[in-house]
């Protein structure tokens, strides 16, 4: 499913060359992080990295090269466009997958949900609107037990991710939810509010909110986002990350492509907090513990320290 | 997508809600400042007010909206047990502190305009012609001044857009009370602007 448009256009600046890397919000933190470390792996290139929208960075690769985009049924945004120059349309590149965590406040004792639940908390005519429908009774700190839903702004590939496979495509969002216009500002609304829920990817956790187990169906067991989970597919919201290029990508691009699906490029997905897209890296890590995402079992985590790459995220992992 | 549905109720009522008590929390406080600083305050005090006032009006809207999500929204939950704190009274407040500096700074300046007038029209006419004339005018021209500058608090709250966007929760909400989350025409061609169209031409037509 659509993650992450980025446009990699290059422009030779002072012997320098540089590659705009623009795209989703979803994604920004990892392009950066990937960015920052290939610096060093080639210092010749530099990548710019814009986050901002799934959209926008669509629009990037569709629009600026004046490139057909073929309308695939996985992009909730794609335009179509007329083509001129190059014929062929832009090249996709899984790179990553992201599991969509559903957030709580952590002081909310609830643990688990159900992909039902959610659609009834976000969907419209939706049944549910109080925290007492699904068990809590109270929620230390919050006054009274309405749910507070926190949602993401309609042009946000998160937002039309969530509808497609919790809300329902042919339904919409509940009114009145918290459109957020970033998956950060998402975990922070959540974080300083005790009855509130959203949605956002999982490489945005910090330690002041609770991810919830998430079920299939109501009594199913539940489960976390993690890489082994999201990759077995026994986590139901998640979602791959591409990237795209406006047709052939030129020699410096494709060695940056090739560099991000390289297994120090993949590491770096895993520090960020992502789900690398290569399985043998989450083969060879699944021995290690995933991260600190967890629900009940975050008082027994070690805390963790920052690995260099991504040093200064409030909480990294890995 | 199906189920497509357009209407702007919601966020036109979101504006209005929004505006409106700011106004209800401004103009007391921006003309009774003004007042206070025109007639009240020895020349020192005015000036020291004057400056402070107007630097008030220098913060950038990005700031109050800040301050809204890190400071009001807590705040609001607290004080008065409400769910969330980012709703029309958090909106309306930070509007309201953006607009009285301009309030009471154009109020202070045409009541203090109007004071001028007051002895030249009491000197041309003689003194005996207080009630008449120029000095009856003089009230008038601060009315309208004053109300001048209520216009332009009224102007800068309605076309606030970035401390609304973050302070007013931006929910697609008719509100039924001050403490239910809103969001306005502004903080919606904000947020939405750059998927206006797939037509640059149209977006910069927006901006």
């Amino acid at each position: 499913v659509c993650g992450k448009k980025a446009d990699e256009g290059a422009a030779k600046a002072g012997g320098k060359e540089t590659l705009q890397d623009i795209g989703s919000d979803t994604m920004v933190n990892l392009a950066q992080a990937w960015a920052e470390a290939y610096a060093a792996v080639d210092p010749a290139v530099s990548v710019e990295v814009s986050g901002g929208r799934f959209g926008r960075g669509h629009r990037g690769a569709a629009e600026r090269h004046g490139q057909h985009r073929e309308r695939k049924p996985h992009h909730g945004l794609a335009r179509d466009r007329e083509g001129q120059g190059r014929g062929d349309g832009p090249k996709e590149f899984l790179v990553a997958y992201d599991g969509l965590a559903i957030y709580v406040h952590k002081d909310n004792p609830l643990n688990e949900i159900s992909i039902e639940e959610l659609g009834e908390i976000y969907r419209e005519g939706g049944k549910i609107d109080d925290w007492g429908a699904l068990g809590v009774k109270s929620i230390p700190g919050a006054k009274g037990t309405a749910i507070v839903r926190v949602s993401r702004q309609n042009n946000s590939g998160t937002y039309q991710y969530f509808r497609e496979h919790v809300v329902g495509k042919t339904k919409d969002y509940k009114p009145g939810s918290l459109d957020m216009n970033g998956s950060k500002e998402v975990v922070e609304l959540v974080a300083k509010t005790p009855g509130a829920i959203g949605y956002s990817g999982l490489g945005y956790a910090t330690p002041d909110v609770k991810i919830l187990k998430v079920a299939k169906k109501k009594g199913e067991p539940g489960v976390l986002p993690s890489i082994a989970t999201v990759h077995d597919n026994t986590y139901p919201i998640s979602r791959p990350l591409f990237m795209y290029t406006p047709g052939d990508p030129p020699a410096h691009v494709k060695q940056y492509i090739e560099w991000v699906m390289s297994d120090a490029g993949q590491k770096i997905v895993e520090e960020s907090g992502y789900v690398p897209a290569s399985q043998e890296v989450a083969v060879e890590r699944a021995t290690s513990p995933p991260g600190p995402v967890l629900a009940d079992e975050r008082a027994e985590e070690p805390p963790r320290r920052p690995p260099a790459a991504v040093a200064g995220r409030p909480w990294p992992r890995a | 997508v199906s189920n497509v549905r357009y209407g702007v109720l919601a966020l036109i009522i979101g504006s209005l809600s929004v505006t409106t008590l700011a106004m209800l929390i401004a103009v007391p406080f921006g003309l009774g400042a003004a007042v206070f600083v025109s007639e009240f305050c020895g020349q020192r005090a005015r000036e020291t007010l004057k400056v402070v006032i107007e630097l008030l009006a220098a913060i950038p809207s990005v700031v109050w909206g800040f301050i809204g999500i890190s400071v009001m929204n807590p705040l609001i939950q607290h004080v008065f047990s409400v769910p969330v704190g980012l709703n029309v009274l958090n909106g309306a407040l930070l509007l309201a502190l953006m607009s009285v500096p301009i309030i009471v700074s154009i109020g202070e300046d045409a009541l203090k305009a109007g004071a001028r007038l007051l002895p030249r029209g009491v000197d041309g006419a003689g003194r005996h012609a207080l009630g008449d004339g120029a000095a009856r005018a003089a009230p008038g021209r601060r009315r309208t001044a004053c109300l001048r500058g209520v216009l332009l608090g009224v102007g800068r709250a309605i076309g606030e857009t970035m401390a609304v966007l973050m302070a007013t929760g931006h929910a697609i909400n008719i509100p039924k009370s001050v403490f239910d989350p809103v969001r306005t025409l502004t903080a919606t061609i904000a947020a939405e602007l750059g998927e206006a169209s797939s037509d640059r031409r149209t977006t910069r037509c927006c901006s």
